[in-house]
């Protein structure tokens, strides 16, 4: 009996697996398939536009108001070299950045609270969640009524109320309301990816560490921070470049002060009509958002090193 | 289970949060009663007025529709696009299609 050595090999535990792969033996292609209209779709209506944007930002505009060639680097000089531009570049840099801390120090906790099993845990995560399906103009109109520059705004009526203030604050339209409110937007993109960070760090680790000797604060320090890296850095890419990109919570909330790149954007596009500087300004923003994102993917894979060096068995 | 400091610490920064978080949506559903046509603290009276009157309103009703109409066609287009993407990407190693064509199935 001449026994085929291949067969032998695969019976009896992986034959029905390779019978499955046999029956569909072009699988690859029947993938390849189901995946195109997805990226059909995003090329024709995600990359094509994002490139003809890429390329406008380099158009020269003509007298007669149209753009076209030759390429030029003028309107990047044009938004470098004013000091109006800069302004609002540094807003957004400073505004993101202050958004993404905030969100660390309120997410942390919580996140920790929802990686605990339980109905506590079941509530936070739905009191989290919840907000994302309504809608942010609703959520802006709600935080314009509480930060009222007036006597009647919520949060000015409530401490003159108390008596902590006499004259009322100004928090509408400026840097903080805008950093508030997109707190309040954001927040879940960097509970969310946290938490999920969170729970899938072995419960041993702790029990391990308290048994030998550790404290809360230590255990945190050594272990829990650690091992959420990846988490937390997920969390402040989203939470920095959806901040960048805003432009209804600065629409709403901002007034002059708080004006950011998105703003500044629709401005030159909608109003001034300048699509090549328009272009220019998009394009700087995407840079920064993917530079971000970098950066923290960078650190995700760090520690992802770190953690699979850990794991493997000696 | 933690114990001590941090877990305390955890849950009053939780509630906290929120509370931040549920605020403005309380907020707009309370003005949105209130029987004032200006915004005031606190909200008085009760009124369904509001409700009643967006209801009537022509302009509403044609943005309602547009916003239904858009959300399902969004939806749609959604999973027509995603589902087939989605079944592809779980039941297909790419990475071994691109060593090892036609052998991309996971189990």
């Amino acid at each position: 009996m001449t026994a085929n050595p291949a067969a032998v090999d695969t019976v009896p535990l992986s034959r029905g697996r390779d019978a499955w792969r046999r029956r569909r033996a072009p699988a690859t292609l029947v993938a390849a398939g189901l995946l195109l209209p997805a990226i059909l779709f995003l090329l024709v209506f995600f990359l094509v536009p994002a490139v003809a944007l890429l390329g406008y930002g380099f158009l020269t505009n003509r007298a007669d108001g149209s753009s076209g060639l030759p390429l030029t680097l003028a309107h990047y000089q044009h938004f470098f070299g004013t000091p109006l531009y800069a302004h609002v570049l540094f807003t957004t840099l400073r505004i993101s950045l202050a958004t993404t801390v905030a969100a660390v120090l309120l997410g942390y906790p919580a996140a920790l609270v929802m990686a605990r099993n339980g109905l506590l845990s079941a509530a936070v995560t739905l009191i989290v969640i919840a907000p994302l399906v309504v809608s942010v103009v609703v959520r802006t109109y709600g935080w314009q009524l509480i930060l009222g520059n007036g006597p009647q705004g919520l949060l000015n009526w409530t401490l003159m109320s108390l008596g902590v203030i006499r004259t009322p604050l100004r928090l509408l339209y400026s840097e903080t309301a805008v950093v508030i409110g997109s707190l309040h937007v954001f927040l879940p993109m960097m509970v969310l990816p946290l938490a999920a960070a969170l729970g899938k760090i072995d419960p041993r680790l702790n029990d391990a560490a308290r048994m030998l000797g550790a404290g809360a604060g230590r255990i945190f320090w050594r272990i829990t921070l650690p091992l959420s890296v990846p988490g937390l850095a997920v969390g402040c890419g989203l939470v920095f470049s959806l901040t960048a990109g805003s432009y209804v919570t600065p629409a709403i909330l901002g007034g002059p002060a708080g004006q950011m790149l998105g703003n500044l954007i629709e401005q030159q596009i909608l109003a001034v009509y300048d699509w090549p500087f328009g272009a220019a300004i998009a394009t700087v923003l995407v840079v920064i958002v993917l530079a971000a994102n970098l950066l923290s993917m960078r650190l995700i894979e760090r520690r992802g090193a770190v953690g699979r060096q850990a794991r493997q068995p000696a | 289970m933690m114990t001590g400091t941090t877990s305390r610490f955890s849950l009053a920064v939780t509630a906290a949060t929120l509370l931040f978080i549920l605020l403005p949506l309380a907020v707009t559903v309370a003005i949105s009663v209130s029987d004032t046509p200006f915004v005031t603290f606190p909200p008085r009276g009760f009124t369904l007025a509001w409700y009643g009157k967006v209801l009537a309103d022509p302009d509403f009703l044609a943005s309602l529709r547009l916003s239904l109409s858009l959300a399902a066609g969004s939806t749609a287009g959604a999973l027509l696009f995603g589902v087939p993407a989605a079944v592809a990407l779980q039941r297909c190693d790419f990475r071994a299609a691109a060593r090892r064509p036609a052998s991309c199935c996971r189990r």
